[in-house]
């Protein structure tokens, strides 16, 4: 195999991805970096007096590298103070939103802050992304999985039970439950689950923090059971990590929790 | 990029929506609302309706404030996905086209976006749109129907639909030749 060969073809290959384009005064050099949205990275450049000014073109906030429906714009916020910080960028405004740049006198130096310029557009949009897709999958799970939890309540209503879902008790804001109510006794169900570790916990948590607003409310009284299912199907079900939260939760609704694969045992309950 | 799931999940669906006929219920386009999601934008958007399918299926054409040259073509239908089915970008970053040797995965605007059986995002250039300057970017009704001729979308009468550039209300463009940084103030 002749390797030096096979070096040179990745490296004409790499190189051939440099383009660009002029713009007016300004040349926008189109970079081999990409981001997981599929675009390349360009950056643009231009000249006062003296100085090189080597910038995003505004092209970070304005969406150029990711459907700005699906952006959580405080997450957009911190990925930038982040990233330009370590870059140590300066900021422009074009009226509209933010120009990230560098400047530099010598002709030299310009690959260089081409270079921290690509970086700074990619980590931002790597960890933007990232995050993004990690929720967008949280919240995909998460309703799956409430939707499979909810027809298996809505069953219930054979049992001449009568069964809400996702629903706040009258006078009681926050906190949501499926309420099984049987005459003038409720019983109120959370469902816990989570696409990661993390995600999970933050459900795990919740359902606790809601368990005791009911516990506290006037419905005190009249809570017959309550229910925490979990999702031990879920990408983010660790039950030794976890242990620690569900003895809280178990310790809150005074019962076991409930794993989905053994839901049989509510048949018994309601 | 990941594939798009639903897309992979139901190819048939999507080329059907995104490719088979469909036809506008509107003779032109002008813009007069900001997009609700993003003020720089001006925004458009009307009904197409499915020679055979039901689903609610979108027109949505944008244009930015500050560069005239810089607008989208895209059809689009939530209730099957959340992407844009099919879009035209006249301007913006080079799409990466994965299937395609390094060499050759560069796709710059003016481009069209789809997405393959597999839900991969793919971005293509027409001969006309690989010959376009910056000048033929300034005829908006000449891209929007070469873009509806991609997506088939036919229009109620035999007239090629016109978009009318800019807002009535207000223009501020701010860009010139094209060039995001002219009228920038830099503190050096």
């Amino acid at each position: 195999m002749n390797y030096p060969k096979l070096f040179s073809l990745i490296k004409e290959d790499f190189c051939s991805l440099w383009k660009y384009k002029m713009r007016g005064e300004t040349i926008e050099v189109i970079t081999p970096f990409s981001t997981p949205s599929s675009k390349f990275i360009s950056v643009f450049i231009t000249k006062r007096d003296s100085h090189f000014v080597i910038t995003d073109g505004g092209w970070i906030e304005a969406g150029e590298y990711f459907d700005f429906e699906t952006i959580d714009n405080d997450l957009l916020k911190s990925s930038l103070k982040y990233f330009t910080s370590l870059y140590k960028t300066k900021i422009a405004t074009n009226g509209q939103g933010k120009i990230y740049y560098l400047s530099c006198d010598s002709e030299k130096m310009v690959s260089s802050n081409v270079y921290d310029i690509s970086m700074l557009i990619s980590q931002t949009i790597n960890a933007l992304l990232l995050e993004t897709d990690t929720s967008e999958e949280d919240h995909r799970d998460n309703e799956i999985f409430r939707r499979d939890v909810d027809d298996y309540f809505h069953s219930f209503k054979k049992k001449n039970l009568v069964v809400q879902t996702n629903k706040e008790l009258d006078g009681l804001s926050g906190p949501r439950f499926t309420i099984i109510r049987r005459s003038k006794q409720v019983s109120l169900v959370k469902y816990i689950t989570g696409s990661t570790f993390d995600y999970f916990k933050k459900s795990l948590n919740s359902a606790t923090i809601d368990f005791q607003i009911a516990d506290k409310s006037k419905y005190r009284q009249v809570i017959e059971n309550k229910v925490a299912i979990i999702n031990d199907q879920a990408n983010g079900y660790d039950p030794e990590k976890m242990a620690p939260y569900i003895e809280s939760i178990e310790e809150r609704i005074e019962d076991e929790v409930t794993p989905w694969s053994k839901r049989k045992r509510l048949e018994n309950m309601f | 990029m990941k594939p798009n799931q639903q897309i992979k999940k139901e190819p048939g669906k999507y080329n059907a929506l995104t490719f088979q006929k469909k036809f506008t219920t509107v003779t032109s386009i002008s813009y007069i609302i900001d997009k609700p999601s993003r003020k720089d934008w001006l925004y458009h958007t009307s009904p197409l309706n499915h020679y055979r399918l039901n689903e609610k299926i979108q027109l949505i054409s944008e244009q930015k404030k500050i560069n005239h040259r810089s607008y989208k073509y895209q059809v689009r239908c939530p209730e099957f996905c959340d992407k844009p089915l099919f879009r035209f970008d006249s301007d913006g970053a080079t799409h990466k086209n994965k299937n395609k040797p390094l060499g050759k995965q560069a796709v710059p605007p003016p481009h069209f976006n789809y997405y393959d059986d597999d839900g991969n995002s793919l971005a293509y250039q027409t001969e006309e749109l690989k010959a376009a300057t910056d000048g033929d970017l300034d005829d908006l009704s000449k891209f929007f129907n070469h873009f509806c001729y991609e997506c088939w979308i036919v229009e109620p009468t035999s007239k090629p639909l016109t978009v009318v550039s800019g807002d009535s209300r207000k223009l501020y463009f701010k860009e010139t030749n094209n060039d995001p940084l002219s009228n920038i103030k830099f503190d050096l």
